[in-house]
């Protein structure tokens, strides 16, 4: 139980800016093994862009970045071993066949080719896909979804960054994928769940971050939030950190706007 | 997945990735995939056959390479004429180079400045160094096929002139400067990157394409001219700016071996050749990259408004050149596309610049007089028409018309309620001549007639209706699909040699017709008059285009 209480994420004090826009100002956060955690924020909060420095695509930033206990900016790639990502914009080589892809990841994380293909084969049937030897540009958006989530898995890591792994999932699908992420939790893997979807993200996170203007504004699971802030959902609690109430007034002048075509 | 002999040739130097610390196996999986890639053609919205062709993008490489080798048969009568060795491949590695570095401007700096493909691999145990060894041998395998390709027949008739010593130094010599183009234009791009940032960075990478276009086409007018200064018969007399010219780098070594000379500073270029690119290279990966790949993420950052422009003057050639309202947006739609798409200026800026600069080369070409006389006297009076071989090089710039970044943003053209979509590619190539052609084409004429006089602008008008009959058919030839509906594929140049051949033969016989005429003002006139009706006939017949035969090509 003791190693359960370490963090297997820890980051503090992160800056990050674009020229001399500001994203992230000075984020500071403690994530220990097994949760699920629900990464919230309006458009532009620094979302993506706090799983992107995390996974070692972004540099230039301040502040520390450790990932099982190893700080990431020492050079040292081997963290990547252990970790998964799905990214938001589906992001993958499409002239390439799923097979192809899942082979060349599998040479990358130096998995065992005929295993490797075996397993994936069956984790896309069990999404329903059986094109594993199309081009990937024949994909619809939600076949490059499961794609894209069973490449995150195919290595086995123990956290996985999940950026909108929702979008273009049919319902059921969407069924399976929330109940893989409770098992993958008790399993001992640690989920960074980044979304806009409120209501999922209320019910599968264990603990929700709240990012706004580049820092953490709430943090706890759904239960507390809802008792600091005396709002009954999730959706109403966002609203109400990030200071909106508008929504009725500017959807009448959408509406009048839109009428003014004859 | 498919093996690949380069990859095999490559395995042979593995010690070499290894020794500097590149992860070799990670390497070449990564280059399998994209070689790969390289071979296919991403299908696009508009196609409705799912049927993927596996053979085009290789095809257009491979033309790339045998119109390569073709050149190289011209390159090669320069070393069927008497001269020394030194003279020989200091004129066959300087025209090599300037070919090289302009490839690699057009068609792999938008691999060099790739910022996506990061998402994909660095989120893999993939280190940085071997991201970048992979691009960077990525663009060499490319790079050196075209350098082989360029100087296929001076390397058969040095061999059989010179003997098999000629031939081991020229064939690593290729290897060298393939290396020292990468480097040196990776350079460049991090002295741009080192001081901009943001959207305006992606001008400036195109202005810079201009300014090295520049260089490079007046640069390698004095590799000629090493010799002129000398004595007559050709004997080379070492200067000092020789230091400058990477051809006499490469050159050096022949001048020794094989022409005998063994004055110290042969020698000292010499030495050159071999440490000049090794330590480019060396500076270009300890220090460059590094720096680069940081600085490289400004590309991602779209802060700041796009100017807009005077919308009205837009609004008011649009309105005067298009009768059509659908025509006319897709006029304005153009004219915005093209000034946002990074990849596409990549590729035609350059062949911009050179219509500028290519009539200025030619006036001083072998010719003592001074400037003046030159304008005034030179090719008999008629300079002026030297703007054919500008008309030529603006054409090209249609071609890259049908390709975008936002390949993807092509479904509109189904969605919206389009009947003609002749209409819409008519749109297209007035907006891009309006935008690229027309500008261009307006400054030169006006520095011509400022230096000329009136009497040219008869010839001026007979030639810029030349150029609107050659854009219309290059663009007629070039681009079957809708505008902006492909994605840009590596080696993109090689599908556009059939076009380019014939166009070149349109212009070539338009100019010669004109050159045969222009002493007589009555046959000028009446040359333009039939151009203009040509125009006509040309503009009202290119576009009945039916939907069927638009996605027989996406």
């Amino acid at each position: 139980m003791v190693e359960r209480l370490d963090s297997i994420i820890s980051i503090k004090n992160l800056r990050m800016s674009y020229g001399n826009k500001n994203v992230l100002n000075g984020i500071n956060l403690e994530i220990p093994r097994g949760q699920i955690i629900g990464y919230i924020g309006t458009n532009g909060a620094g979302k993506s862009t706090t799983i992107k420095i995390m996974l070692g695509i972004l540099e230039g930033y301040e502040g520390t970045v450790e990932i099982f206990g190893q700080d990431i900016s020492n050079g040292s790639i081997e963290y990547k071993k252990k970790i998964g990502y799905v990214p938001e914009l589906a992001d993958i080589y499409e002239n390439l066949t799923a097979f192809e892809y899942i082979s060349f990841l599998g040479g990358i994380y130096e998995l065992d080719q005929e295993k490797l293909i075996e397993r994936a084969t069956k984790l896309m049937n069990l999404f329903g896909i059986s094109a594993i030897y199309s081009r990937i540009s024949s994909y619809s958006k939600g076949m490059k979804q499961k794609l894209l989530i069973i490449c995150s898995l195919i290595h086995n890591p123990d956290i996985l960054f999940f950026d909108e792994p929702l979008s273009g999932l049919d319902a059921n699908s969407v069924m399976v994928f929330k109940e893989v992420m409770s098992n993958l939790a008790k399993s001992g893997k640690t989920i960074f769940y980044s979304s806009h979807i409120m209501d999922v993200v209320e019910k599968v996170s264990d603990r929700i971050l709240l990012l706004n203007d580049g820092q953490i504004v709430a943090d706890g699971s759904f239960e507390e939030l809802k008792n600091n802030q005396k709002e009954g959902s999730l959706e109403e609690i966002f609203n109400d950190l990030t200071g909106f109430n508008e929504h009725g007034n500017i959807a009448k002048e959408f509406i009048s706007l839109v009428e003014e075509v004859e | 997945m498919k093996e690949f002999t380069i990859l095999k040739i490559l395995d042979k130097f593995q010690s070499l990735y290894k020794k500097s610390g590149v992860n070799y196996k990670t390497m070449r999986m990564i280059l399998q995939i994209k070689l790969t890639m390289d071979g296919r053609r991403v299908s696009s919205v508009m196609s409705k056959n799912k049927k993927i062709d596996e053979s085009d993008d290789k095809n257009n490489y491979i033309r790339l390479l045998l119109f390569n080798a073709f050149l190289s048969l011209f390159i090669g009568l320069i070393m069927m004429n008497k001269m020394p060795a030194l003279k020989a491949v200091n004129i066959v590695m300087g025209i090599n180079l300037f070919m090289m570095i302009s490839l690699m401007i057009s068609d792999f700096s938008s691999v060099l400045l790739d910022v996506k493909e990061k998402n994909i691999l660095l989120s893999k145990p993939i280190d940085s160094k071997t991201f970048n060894a992979a691009k960077i041998t990525h663009i060499f395998i490319y790079l050196i096929g075209i350098s082989l390709s360029l100087n296929l027949i001076p390397l058969i008739i040095g061999t059989i002139k010179y003997g098999a010593l000629f031939f081991m130094i020229f064939l690593i010599e290729n290897i060298l400067s393939a290396l020292m183009v990468i480097a040196i234009t990776a350079l460049l791009y991090t002295l741009v990157l080192r001081f901009f940032d943001g959207e305006k960075l992606k001008d400036i990478i195109n202005y810079f394409q201009i300014f090295l276009a520049f260089i490079f086409a007046f640069g390698y007018q004095l590799v000629g001219r090493v010799f002129d200064m000398g004595s007559l018969k050709g004997e080379y007399v070492p200067q000092i700016w020789h230091v400058l010219l990477p051809s006499m780098w490469f050159a050096a070594p022949f001048g020794i071996l094989i022409d005998g000379n063994r004055q110290p500073f042969l020698i000292f270029l010499c030495v050159l050749a071999i440490i000049g690119p090794i330590i480019l290279m060396t500076f270009y990966i300890k220090r460059v990259v590094p720096y680069f790949e940081k600085n490289l993420q400004k590309l991602n950052d779209n802060g700041g408004n796009i100017s807009r422009g005077s919308e009205n003057r837009k609004e008011f050639i649009a309105a005067l050149v298009c009768k059509d309202n659908i025509e006319r947006s897709m006029f304005k739609f153009t004219q915005n596309m093209i000034s946002t798409e990074r990849n596409f200026k990549l590729k035609v800026y350059p062949s911009l610049a050179m219509a500028v600069f290519l009539p200025v080369i030619f006036m001083f070409m072998d010719r003592g007089e001074s400037f003046w006389d030159n304008i005034q006297t030179g090719y008999g009076g008629k300079i002026h028409l030297l703007m054919y071989i500008s008309i030529l090089t603006l054409c090209f710039c249609t071609a890259y018309i049908n390709n975008s970044d936002s390949y993807k943003g092509a479904f509109i053209y189904k969605v919206l309620p389009i009947e003609n979509p002749g209409i819409i590619l008519k749109g297209a190539i007035k907006g891009t001549i309006f935008k690229l052609i027309i500008p261009v084409y307006l400054l030169e004429a006006m520095v011509f007639l400022i230096l000329k006089g009136p009497s040219i602008i008869i010839d001026l008008a007979a030639m810029l209706l030349a150029l609107l009959i050659a854009s219309l058919m290059y663009f007629k030839i070039s681009n079957k699909a809708m505008p902006f509906s492909l994605k840009f594929a590596t080696a993109d140049s090689g599908k556009l040699i059939g076009p380019g051949i014939i166009t070149f033969m349109i212009i070539s016989v338009l100019a010669l017709i004109h050159i045969l005429i222009r002493n007589n003002v009555i046959f000028v006139g009446i040359y333009a008059l039939v151009l203009l009706v040509v125009n006509v006939i040309l503009w009202k017949t290119s576009f009945k285009v039916s939907w069927k035969d638009i996605e027989k090509y996406s």
